[in-house]
């Protein structure tokens, strides 16, 4: 065959695939993914934090469902969960259940990922205490007193829920004990509807406060050039606190609409992006 | 009642009682998880057995008896159609029978796979914040443990994909 009917043919192929590809998103989805799986591998992001935090909605959120339909009312997970992304990078959002009693059993898994190298970051998430939970009533919790309101129960609450919070971050942190490889950490802020009126004093007590000093050791321990920690403040849903007999622990901030939540995700979405590109 | 002895209406009976459901129902569904397999592997041995059986005869009657009887090849192919069918219809039947037994075992399966996993996760609720009220912490932790065993042993044998994919544009 000519040298000119080689290149003709060429082109025409080339030309051919470059229509297909305008008329298909999905066809340079593929093939963008595709490319990032040969370049940069498998991408692996495991997500902890503690029960009733928002996890498996930030996973899903993260993998592209849109938030309407990403929240569901709270279920315990009962094992790790796991969501495959399907944007252009390959790779998949690995949910840790928060329960303190499943810890011992599904963490470690995903530490090895970590320290394998195989993950290329992880997010922990929190939400100031704001946990959800399954118990009938806010009279069962062991942090209920006779004679509080639902605001003493959600003070007496959240406290003690943030520090399940460090206590879950310590474990984290000492799962990443034998990682020496190049890693970030997103610290979800979550809840954001339910604590706004509070800005300052939630970010003060995760950046200033013992947990800053424990995602420092880490940092200091490995060095500026292999770490990076962000802190994303964020509302998935926009959801009242409630007990399933109804009680209402911690209404929606007045004024915070889907707006606000949408341009919370939308920096979910840019720092986290960030993070991955880097 | 002062703040460090209050205890939440969740007693340690109600805990009890909740231990005892799910030991019942975890030993249920490995029970009947058991039986499910042990049922699989007959139905694969029955399949295996019949298959042979059929060659068996498919070569028998070609080779053996054919040629004693100095049958035509006609009467040959006919009766072996004929065998093959009478087995193939004795095997449909042993089969049709076996596999209602199994859709009706499949709805129990289910049924007390779902009811360990809602005790389970009850259970591990009141673990998590009523944890006070729990006589034995420890006793709690493991039958959770036993019944979170029992729960993926009916997924691993059902052939239930753990994992989840969620659809998204």
């Amino acid at each position: 065959m000519p040298f000119g009917e080689v290149v003709i043919a060429t082109g025409k192929t080339v030309g051919a695939l470059g229509s297909l590809a305008k008329a298909s998103p999905g066809v340079m989805r593929l093939v963008r993914r595709a490319v990032r799986r040969v370049t940069s591998g498998y991408a692996i992001i495991p997500i902890f934090g503690s029960g009733g935090v928002g996890k498996s909605t930030a996973a899903r959120i993260i993998a592209g469902e849109l938030p309407d339909a990403a929240h569901k009312p709270y279920e315990e997970s009962l094992w790790t969960e796991i969501v495959r992304l399907k944007g252009d990078i390959p790779g998949e959002l690995r949910v840790a259940p928060g329960q303190k009693t499943r810890v011992d059993r599904h963490w470690p898994e995903l530490f090895k990922s970590l320290s394998a190298g195989r993950a290329l970051g992880l997010i922990n998430v929190v939400s100031y205490g704001y946990h959800s939970f399954e118990i009938d009533s806010i009279q069962e919790s062991i942090s209920y007193r006779p004679g509080m309101t639902n605001a003493d129960f959600l003070d007496a609450y959240s406290s003690d829920r943030r520090d399940l919070e460090l206590e879950l971050l310590e474990e984290v942190m000492s799962g990443l004990s034998a990682t020496t490889s190049r890693i970030w950490i997103a610290t979800i802020i979550n809840k954001q509807d339910l604590w706004r009126h509070k800005e300052q004093e939630v970010i003060r007590h995760y950046r200033d406060g013992p947990y800053s000093k424990i995602i420092d050791k880490v940092a200091s321990r490995l060095g500026s050039r292999s770490f990076q920690h962000e802190y994303i403040p964020v509302s998935l849903a926009i959801s009242n606190l409630i007990s399933p007999s109804g009680e209402i622990v911690a209404p929606v901030v007045g004024g915070y609409d889907v707006y606000a939540r949408d341009k919370s995700l939308k920096e979910l979405s840019s720092k986290l992006n960030l993070l991955v590109s880097q | 009642m002062s703040a460090g002895t209050y205890s939440s209406p969740f007693s340690v009976r109600d805990a009890d009682k909740m231990l005892a459901l799910i030991q019942e129902y975890a030993d249920k569904l490995r029970a009947l998880c058991d039986a499910y397999l042990e049922e699989k592997i007959k139905r694969q041995q029955f399949v295996l057995s019949a298959a042979t059986a059929l060659f068996i005869m498919g070569v028998t009657f070609t080779f053996g008896i054919s040629s004693l009887a100095k049958l035509q090849s006609s009467e040959v192919f006919g009766g072996t159609i004929a065998a093959i069918s009478a087995t193939t219809a004795v095997m449909f039947l042993v089969f049709f029978r076996s596999s209602a037994k199994r859709t009706m075992r499949s709805y129990d399966l289910h049924q007390v796979a779902s009811t360990v996993e809602r005790l389970l996760r009850t259970a591990s609720q009141y673990s998590e914040h009523a944890s006070q009220s729990l006589g034995d912490k420890f006793e709690f932790d493991i039958r959770l443990a036993e019944a979170e065993a029992a729960l993926r042993m009916y997924k691993d044998v059902y052939g239930e994909a753990e994992r989840n994919s969620v659809g998204f544009g």
